[in-house]
């Protein structure tokens, strides 16, 4: 039945030559966007952003006073007190707050060298989410409330991150495994603060993303073992801002035995601001979509209008299977139409943008195959939803008119229209436009102030989530259209 | 003997307010053709409809070789069926049409290339479909029909669009299935064809059989088919008439 | 021309879809209004999804007459093409910008209701943006029927209709350079006419209001054209 079906489908020029198109116009919008996208900062070529140990870009920019470690070793050191200061930040944007950013962190760190992007693991006490552990810029654990005292042991390639209130009585936030560690590392003390990032709509559908200074302060006593300490700016570049130039430049000062850091910058994973995301070059993906939708719809509507349906429910009078059976034949030429359209647009795409200068956004592994498969899914569910439209309401255009409201309108009304955020992300959690989620490249992080939003490519559920709603939406169509071709007369 | 007949008994159905089906029962044996008539809205359509599953009886059974339509495996090699000849694809050719039926039935596609070449479409076989004449589109119907050599035929008006050529051919290729022990079902309107053709005669009216027997019966008792026919269905025509 | 009526009043369909602009539109923009920079606009968002609506009653005017096959009794009736078309885009222009008047008059209204800082429903920007979205639904009921004429096949027509209606504004942002985004921006038949809904800071779109509405008429009137001369060719 399955053959037949692909027979039908294979047999029907017009089809056959759509899918084809919706193949060309996915790699020609890649390839010519590609092409014209040229990327130069002054006086030559961008610098590269720094590259986690995970593949993925980073944000790695603070104030560090640190010494080197051979071997196995502890720091401890108390935070007595931690100010900041934000610039002209909303509503008003017209003076200097004392006031410090939720992510401002101050704390203990150990790390592989100054150069941005190296492995590091650090125990900290931030502005407004208490002490953490983070590692790696990803790895991110909360530790015990009201603690000021902070701790890190090294053994091997494993640091432990303790807290405490008191300076007595320790507890155990978290144990990371730093892989190929080298035996000499830098330990010290360190303050960052992200800048103050706000998002405007700007009238016509797209956002106005501005980010403001800020600068943060701690005073670390009780530092033992002390001493020895070198100051770094870790990640920095330019002359820095009027504040640091004329109020406090960034840097550590020793008096007695307490220790004060200012800093500003984050360590932290970065977002789209590094670079367009991979998923960028596979938009075409949405002329395609019409294409498999209309492909979709037709496979099933023009058998009824031409009366064919009854000549096919001769040949397999077993309804349902008949209803599966193309819908499963559906599903696989519209998903290879996927596969092949972002297998070809992506390596290609990719090498353009590098040879223009534009730094892409390195994926994993995993995260690069599950958007390649993402495109051919993205096509293939949008398509089954579309026959199973077909099959419940039999008319091809109100087919293809459901499709194109239920799939496409949700999504153009969530990323690239007036719709308030919190409305936009409802659209994208419910409706079967949730399973453009897979092809997110890059995530939303918790530990990171940022405004994320659908405009900005971020999605509210996770990518298989995402797509797993659409999914539902389309079996859920097919299941109508069995129920419906099994009641009643063809 | 049962595996080739076909057995209507007690169909009822209605669409809405309108009477398609009132108590239709009939056997068609094979052996030679049994012609199938009445009036238009008579129920023939609805009768086959049911026959081949595509329609929902109310009440009532119709089975093929002593079994539902839709309980058939590969159902094609049990009947073949001619309903609506212009319900093809347009821009598929008439080959690859035969080719997705042979595939659903799980015949090769050497099956194809014969029953082509049995209704003489072997030359046009690989045009669109769309640009066939309304002959063409009979033969490559009966060509579908006949695509699972099946022991039952049920055809819809399968002179309808024919050239004279065509409906000698037709008529022979008719009696040699019947001849070959098949049950051949054909509703027409052409009494004078089944006169010459059919060995057994279904009229029905209003939705139910008004005469069941050999052709020869009824024109032995009316001199002609259709005769036979006017004078049968005459209350069925001045019901509607009236109504 | 009362032929054309007597076919649209005496089936479900039609009614059906004006219906159906007006709900979703509605619904839409309901859903979309909040206290942002642009009340205004947010209350019209509907439009985004009517326009599918309306754009498909165009296309299902003509090109939908070709699949049932009607449209060869349509010509035996009425053997000349072009008052044919004439009459349909009447009728499609009448029925369409009823509905959107009744769609546009439900978003606004709901905008007002909802939002705080909407300005006077008879202010000059709430009535050139209420007034340039029923214009731009009327006018894109019409490139449905052009682009019905130009490819007499329903299904194709609606493909393409919404395409173009829909891939070029979810495209816009992927186009790297900055002029190109502004060109495409500019000839959308959906962008540059969607720009008469802006009332915060128009002058910071590619194409003014009234000008982007004029693409619109453009697009649409285009496809008429030349699917009324195709039409005659046959």
């Amino acid at each position: 039945m399955l053959r037949a079906e692909w027979t039908k489908l294979r047999t029907l020029p017009g089809s056959m030559i759509a899918l084809l198109v919706a193949i060309t116009l996915t790699v020609a919008f890649g390839l010519l966007t590609a092409a014209g996208t040229h990327t130069s900062c002054l006086g030559g070529p961008c610098p590269d952003p720094p590259v986690g140990p995970d593949g993925q870009v980073v944000t790695d920019s603070f104030s560090f006073a640190h010494r080197p470690l051979d071997g196995d070793g502890t720091l401890t050191a108390r935070v007595t007190s931690m100010t900041g200061i934000i610039t002209y930040p909303p509503p008003h944007n017209d003076e200097i707050v004392n006031e410090m950013v939720p992510w401002a962190k101050a704390g203990l760190m150990i790390k592989d060298g100054t150069k941005p992007g190296s492995p590091y693991a650090s125990v900290l006490l931030t502005a407004a989410h208490g002490v953490r552990m983070q590692h790696n810029f990803t790895g991110d654990a909360a530790g015990p409330p009201g603690a000021r005292w902070l701790r890190l042991d090294r053994k091997g390639e494993t640091i432990t991150g303790y807290a405490s209130a008191d300076g007595t009585s320790w507890t155990k936030i978290s144990a990371v495994r730093l892989d190929g560690l080298p035996r000499q590392v830098q330990i010290g003390l360190f303050v960052a603060s992200p800048s103050n990032v706000t998002a405007e709509a700007n009238g016509r559908g797209g956002r106005v993303v501005k980010a403001r200074f800020t600068q943060a302060t701690a005073v670390f006593d009780e530092v033992g073992p002390g001493g020895g300490w070198t100051y770094d700016g870790v990640g920095r570049t330019g002359d820095g801002t009027d504040w640091e130039k004329f109020h406090q430049p960034p840097g550590m000062r020793e008096s007695g035995g307490s220790l004060t850091i200012s800093g500003s910058g984050d360590i932290a994973p970065a977002g789209r601001e590094a670079g367009p995301p991979l998923e960028q070059t596979v938009a075409g993906l949405f002329a395609a979509l019409f294409v498999v939708i209309v492909v979709a719809a037709m496979f099933i509507t023009a058998e009824y209008r031409r009366g064919l349906i009854r000549t096919t429910l001769i040949a397999t009078p077993r309804r349902h299977r008949t209803v599966v059976a193309k819908a499963g034949v559906m599903f696989a030429a519209t998903f290879v139409t996927g596969l092949i359209a972002a297998l070809l647009t992506l390596p290609v795409s990719l090498r353009l943008l590098r040879a223009g200068g534009t730094f892409i956004a390195p994926v994993g592994f995993g995260v690069g195959l599950r958007i390649v498969v993402g495109c051919g899914l993205v096509l293939s569910l949008a398509a089954l939803l579309a026959y199973g439209m077909g099959v419940v309401l039999r008319r091809g255009i109100a087919a293809m008119a459901c499709a194109v409201l239920l799939v496409v309108v949700p999504h153009m009304l969530a990323t690239t229209s007036v719709v308030p955020d919190e409305a936009a992300r409802w659209l994208l959690r419910v409706t079967p436009a949730a399973g453009f989620a897979i092809l997110q490249s890059i995530p939303a992080y918790a530990q990171v102030q940022y405004p994320y939003a659908p405009a900005d490519g971020y999605f509210p559920l996770a990518p298989w989530a995402g797509l797993g709603v659409t999914a539902l939406w389309a079996t859920a169509f097919v299941a109508l259209g069995v129920v419906r071709i099994r009641r009643g007369d063809a | 003997m049962r595996a080739n007949t076909i057995e209507v008994s007690r169909l009822c159905k209605r669409y809405g307010p309108a009477v398609a089906l009132d108590d239709m029962t009939f056997t068609v044996r094979p052996g030679h053709v049994t012609g199938f008539v009445g009036p238009n809205g008579a129920g023939k359509s609805t009768t086959m409809r049911v026959i081949l599953g595509l329609d929902r009886a109310d009440a009532g059974t119709a089975l093929v070789g002593g079994r539902r339509y839709a309980e058939l495996t590969r159902p094609l090699t049990h009947v073949g069926a001619l309903i609506d000849p212009g319900a093809l694809a347009p821009t598929r050719s008439g080959r690859n049409h035969l080719l997705w039926l042979a595939h659903s039935q799980r015949l090769p596609a050497r099956r194809v290339d014969e029953v082509l070449d049995l209704v003489g479409l072997a030359k046009a076989a690989r045009r669109h479909a769309g640009g066939y004449s309304l002959g063409m589109k009979q033969r490559l119907g009966v060509a579908a029909a006949l695509l699972g050599d099946p022991p039952i035929l049920i055809l819809d008006e399968p002179f309808n669009g024919l050239d004279p050529e065509g409906i000698v051919w037709m008529r022979e290729l008719l009696r040699d299935l019947a001849a070959q022990q098949r049950s051949v079902l054909i509703a027409s309107h052409l009494m004078s064809e089944l006169q010459d053709l059919a060995g057994h005669l279904v009229m029905v009216g209003r939705g139910h059989v008004v005469a069941d027997e050999p052709v020869a019966a009824l024109t032995g008792r009316h001199g002609s088919l259709e005769a036979a026919y006017l004078a049968l269905t005459r209350t069925e025509v001045e019901f509607r008439a009236a109504r | 021309m009362r032929a054309e009526l007597t076919k649209l009043r005496t089936r479900r369909g039609p009614l059906l879809l004006l219906i159906l602009l007006v709900a979703v539109t509605a619904a839409g923009s309901a859903m979309a209004v909040v206290d942002g920079p642009d009340p205004v606009h947010a209350s019209l968002q509907g439009v985004l999804i009517g326009q599918a609506v309306a754009a498909l009653a165009g296309v299902q005017l003509l090109a939908g007459e070709y699949s049932t096959g009607l449209i060869q009794t349509t010509w035996l009736a009425v053997p000349r093409r072009l008052p044919v078309l004439f009459a349909k885009s009447a009728w499609l222009l009448l029925g369409v910008s009823g509905a959107a008047l009744l769609a546009v008059g439900a978003s606004v209204l709901a905008g007002r209701l909802i939002s705080s800082s909407y300005p006077a429903l008879t202010s000059t920007t709430v009535l050139r943006a209420a007034a340039g979205s029923v214009l731009y639904l009327s006018l894109t009921a019409l490139f449905g029927l052009g682009v019905g004429a130009l490819l007499r096949n329903a299904p194709f027509a609606a493909g393409a209709t919404l395409s173009a209606l829909y891939v070029i504004p979810a495209i816009i942002p992927f186009f790297p350079d900055r002029d190109w985004q502004e060109a495409l921006y500019r000839i959308g038949p959906s962008t540059a006419g969607l720009s008469i809904q802006t009332t915060a800071d128009p002058a910071s779109l590619p194409i003014g209001p009234w000008a982007g509405l004029a693409v619109t008429a453009a697009w649409a009137l285009g496809t008429l054209a030349s699917g009324g001369w195709l039409l005659r060719r046959r």
